[in-house]
């Protein structure tokens, strides 16, 4: 079971880093905890601890968008890697979050290696067009990729999971309460980090006042984020129609 | 489509199809960065979603197909969804430069060149910035309230959302022409939807702080005989100070320029010594 649980982990983190449609890569590849959660979940036949898992990861990686390449923590191998291993040793989400994330930082390193061992296909492709070969731009685009990645990707991935995980369980057990109690500690406070990150994105001084609502309306009134997004595209339409007044 | 007299209306005029069009906009939003590189970034995955349109406007001619993937192999790189709009510019000038219109490679170059940063710019910003943390901010609070709709609504939407605005950008760059996005660009009306659309993005943020950001103090003094736990005074100031607190810190390391590698150090160290001072949990 843990073969083919790890194969099939191993697989999705392969493609994600090579062919996977880019239309599905967007939800699949930068949700990667959130999904992960879900489908670890189903195959461990717990739903519920899945969902928490998923959601607990996600956290410290909502903000962490593909922001440049300042980016601290692979989310795919995290979001795979990391939560396949800790849900596989059972342990609390929070703790589980800070695996993923140092396991998604180790990651990073595969990044810069991918992208740059991808250039040889495309000398490949100038070749092709030199011959006017329009099928082999295909080939080079669309199926070599695959190539490279299964070493870089599929093969550490396969290898983490299926013969780190017992290890990984092992270790947490042997952890002494105090360890276990830090870690998830971090797991707490590291979701700062993709959040600040993110404001650093949106911010600008005429939009604190709206920060200050959002953090009212969730803090005191307890709504959810559905119904704090309804009233923010009223104030957002609002905004838009008032400011465009003021100018004609 | 500013050059239309120039074309020579003849029976050698090739015209592309619907059908073209959609399979070369399929091909972009699908393998547009399968062959991610730092070299040429997404020119590969740019050339290849042109291979449907060099096929149909070249079917006989190897001198032409060879020039048109190569005027496609440069370096490129943008957002991938509306960012499609330059592949649909890009298609309708290959179009009317086969059709006898005079139009340099340099110039269908240019074009790619000039919009694909900008179009980066907007669309990073409403993509990862807003559509996406919105959805995840959803699809994580259910997730944590046990509702499997949490990580579907994430993927479902998010699919629905890369499909739909790369399939209209496509159409909208093909048909409008080059002319009309950079008169959208200098308009100012991308300056006040994006400024608009951050009024949204910031309150869902304020909300994220509250429901993301889970630091408590486990902190209790006695009073006159009596156990009170810190996190329930604070509470009663301010729900979430201590989530605050630590993002606003956060935000003002970030902001000075500092590595979040060296962030996420700097949390170990505050967390590991919190929880066994027995301050923070």
């Amino acid at each position: 079971m843990l073969f083919f649980h790890a194969l099939l982990m191993a697989t999705i983190v392969w493609l994600l880093n090579s062919v996977c449609p880019m239309w599905l890569k967007w939800s699949t590849y930068l949700g990667a905890p959130l999904i992960s959660g879900l489908i670890n979940g189903i195959i461990l036949g717990d739903v519920a601890y899945g969902l928490q898992f998923g959601a607990t990861v996600m956290m410290a990686f909502l903000g962490i968008a593909v922001v440049g390449n300042a980016v601290p923590s692979d989310v795919c191998l995290a979001g795979y890697v990391g939560v396949t291993m800790s849900m596989l040793a059972g342990v609390d989400p929070a703790v589980g979050l800070t695996v993923s994330a140092t396991l998604g930082a180790l990651g990073t390193i595969a990044t810069p290696a991918y992208m740059t061992i991808n250039s040889f296909w495309v000398h490949r492709a100038d070749k092709y067009a030199e011959e006017g070969n329009t099928k082999g731009i295909f080939y080079m685009n669309a199926l070599a990729p695959l190539v490279f990645t299964f070493f870089l990707y599929f093969i550490p991935s396969f290898i983490c999971i299926y013969f780190g995980s017992p290890l990984l369980d092992s270790l947490l057990s042997i952890l002494p309460a105090w360890i276990t109690a830090a870690l998830s500690t971090v797991g707490h406070i590291l979701p700062a980090l993709g959040l600040a990150m993110l404001m650093q994105l949106l911010f600008k001084n005429s939009l604190i006042p709206f920060l200050i609502l959002g953090f009212a309306i969730a803090g005191y009134l307890k709504l959810g984020i559905i119904p704090i997004a309804i009233i923010g595209t009223a104030l957002a339409l609002m905004h838009y129609m008032y400011t465009r007044k003021a100018e004609v | 489509m500013e050059d239309k007299n120039m074309v020579i209306q003849d029976k050698n005029t090739i015209k592309l199809e619907k059908k073209d069009l959609k399979k070369s906009w399929l091909l972009w939003v699908t393998f547009g960065q399968a062959c991610y590189n730092y070299e040429r970034m997404q020119g590969l995955g740019f050339c290849h979603s042109m291979k449907p349109i060099i096929e149909r406007l070249y079917p006989n001619d190897k001198q032409g197909r060879k020039e048109a993937m190569k005027r496609h192999l440069t370096y490129y790189n943008t957002e991938n969804n509306w960012g499609a709009s330059i592949a649909g510019i890009a298609a309708s000038m290959e179009e009317e430069k086969r059709n006898g219109a005079d139009i340099p490679d340099e110039s269908i170059n240019g074009v790619k060149t000039a919009l694909m940063g900008p179009l980066a710019g907007i669309g990073d910003t409403i993509t990862q910035s807003l559509v996406k943390t919105i959805l995840l901010g959803i699809g994580i609070e259910l997730a944590l309230k046990g509702s499997i709709l949490g990580p579907l609504i994430f993927l479902i939407g998010l699919s629905i959302y890369t499909l739909g605005v790369s399939y209209y950008s496509y159409f909208f760059g093909y048909r409008s022409g080059k002319a009309s996005i950079i008169k959208i660009l200098g308009s100012g009306i991308i300056r006040e939807v994006t400024e608009a659309l951050g009024v949204l993005g910031m309150m869902v943020l304020g909300a994220l702080i509250v429901t993301n950001i889970g630091v408590t103090t486990p902190l209790t003094f006695v009073v006159s005989d009596m156990t009170v736990s810190m996190q329930g005074v604070l509470d009663s100031i301010l729900p979430s100070l201590i989530p605050l607190t630590l993002f606003l810190l956060t935000y003002y390391l970030v902001n000075k320029g500092m590595k979040p590698i060296k962030i996420i150090g700097i949390m170990f160290v505050v967390g590991t010594i919190g929880s066994l001072l027995g301050i923070l949990a």
